[in-house]
């Protein structure tokens, strides 16, 4: 429990008013919409690597070259597919929080849209329905970057449900960066919340397992 | 108030030692022939290794100590104590490069233009676990070369951007010309799942494509305590 009791410890700094802004929003529990006294015990971290992408088409061009099995987008000329995806499950008993994402964004490169998105069908709809539970777009280009999108709290709704973080390198009109160094994503994180439950027997405080 | 930021900075300093615990036995690898063989950027970061002593009894000897560790569990349940990937979860690391799967769970690189000799499976584990083997099949039906399967984790900190940092795990390699194998390796040291800021990775080394499906990789594992 090393990892929990540093991160405790850093919030606990943060709350204090020493590190990053991003680290004060990102744990902060009062900025968890309806959520009161939830203790961050009850987070639980899941990530893939970049080479985890799936391509939304064969034309998604990509070379993985520097070791860290970033993806890192190759359509270096305009045209191609610029759709990744990373399917992910969150377990019904928790709730989706956050969503990080690091990688690498240099000069000259084509913007960055990041989204979760969540697909319905279900027996009686047949129709797939999916919505974009949060986005945000990348302009920078600074290099390295992590960013991340709240996905409001988000109960899932696995039996007819299914998530994935959408990564668009740009527009096909323009090549994505002069290189395929230029433009990577390292890694995605999802972070989620088992809140306590009231059970008939009593009420017990969850930690993850 | 000096101490909330000096209080701050130790936090972040402790959790922000990407590099090996004390109690993981490790090594740098800096010569950029050896990175270049291992599919990274010659030119690029070192990487860190565990160091693994071999261990030189018979297989039948090892698998009989971990069956006395390894207790029966409810597959699919809480105490699932494992991961694994299959061949079909590897890609290359360059979309033009080709490859099989012969339909089924094998994985091997095809020679052509151009080729790849990488390929990349990322790997989840429960949080916070002490990870203790590496199990590997692999086919391997060439005289001229062998399959090898890493184990590797890249850290990064929790909430901000910096160079990852890469650590192998484990490998193993395939040998001979025998056809299906199995080897495992004990991971040394206590190293633990941190999925806060590390993620996992299985990479597949080929020596060439040039042997075809004479080398697949067929699945990969991990166990933890």
């Amino acid at each position: 429990m090393k990892t929990l009791a540093c991160i405790t410890l850093a919030m606990a700094a943060t709350v204090l008013g020493h590190a990053p802004a991003a680290l004060a929003v990102e744990e902060d529990p009062e900025a968890i919409a309806g959520a009161t006294d939830l203790g961050f015990y009850a987070q639980d971290f899941r990530s893939q690597v970049g080479m985890g992408a799936r391509r939304a088409a064969p034309s998604a061009r990509y070379r993985s070259s520097d070791g860290t099995s970033s993806y890192n987008c190759n359509n270096i000329v305009a045209g191609g597919e610029r759709t990744i995806r990373y399917p992910f499950t969150v377990p019904d008993s928790r709730v989706l929080e956050w969503v990080r994402v690091w990688g690498v964004k240099g000069a000259s490169t084509s913007d960055l849209t990041l989204s979760v998105q969540r697909t319905c069908m279900s027996p009686t709809q047949v129709n797939p329905t999916t919505s974009q539970l949060v986005g945000t777009t990348l302009t920078s280009t600074g290099g390295q970057f992590s960013t991340t999108l709240f996905a409001g709290n988000d109960v899932p709704d696995n039996f007819n449900c299914k998530y994935w973080l959408e990564v668009v390198f740009g527009s096909n009109a323009t090549a994505c960066a002069a290189s395929h160094v230029d433009l990577r994503i390292y890694k995605m994180r999802i972070q989620t919340l088992m809140p306590d439950r009231l059970f008939r027997h009593g009420f017990r405080i969850q930690v993850p397992g | 108030m000096k101490s909330i930021p000096v209080l701050g900075t130790l936090a972040l300093l402790a959790c922000g030692n990407l590099a090996a615990q004390a109690s993981e036995p490790v090594e740098w690898i800096t010569d950029p022939a050896e990175l270049a063989a291992r599919g990274f950027d010659p030119d690029g970061p070192p990487i860190q290794r565990l160091i693994i002593e071999p261990d030189t009894r018979p297989l039948a000897e090892r698998l009989a100590e971990r069956e006395l560790i390894e207790t029966s569990v409810d597959v699919g349940g809480g105490n699932v104590r494992w991961a694994s990937v299959q061949a079909t979860d590897f890609m290359l690391l360059g979309d033009e490069a080709a490859y099989t799967t012969q339909g089924n769970f094998n994985f091997s690189c095809l020679a052509g233009a151009p080729t790849n000799l990488f390929a990349d499976a990322p790997i989840h584990f429960r949080d916070d676990r002490r990870l203790r083997f590496f199990d590997v099949w692999t086919h391997d039906s060439s005289a001229s070369g062998d399959v090898e399967v890493l184990l590797y984790r890249v850290c990064q900190p929790a909430f901000t951007a910096e160079a990852p940092v890469v650590t192998e795990l484990a490998s193993r390699s395939s040998t001979g010309s025998g056809g299906n194998q199995f080897s495992f390796v004990s991971i040394p040291g206590m190293v633990h799942s941190q999925n806060s800021i590390c993620s996992y990775w299985v990479r597949t080394r080929f020596p060439n494509c040039t042997a075809g499906i004479d080398l697949k990789v067929l699945k990969a594992r991990v166990v933890w305590d």
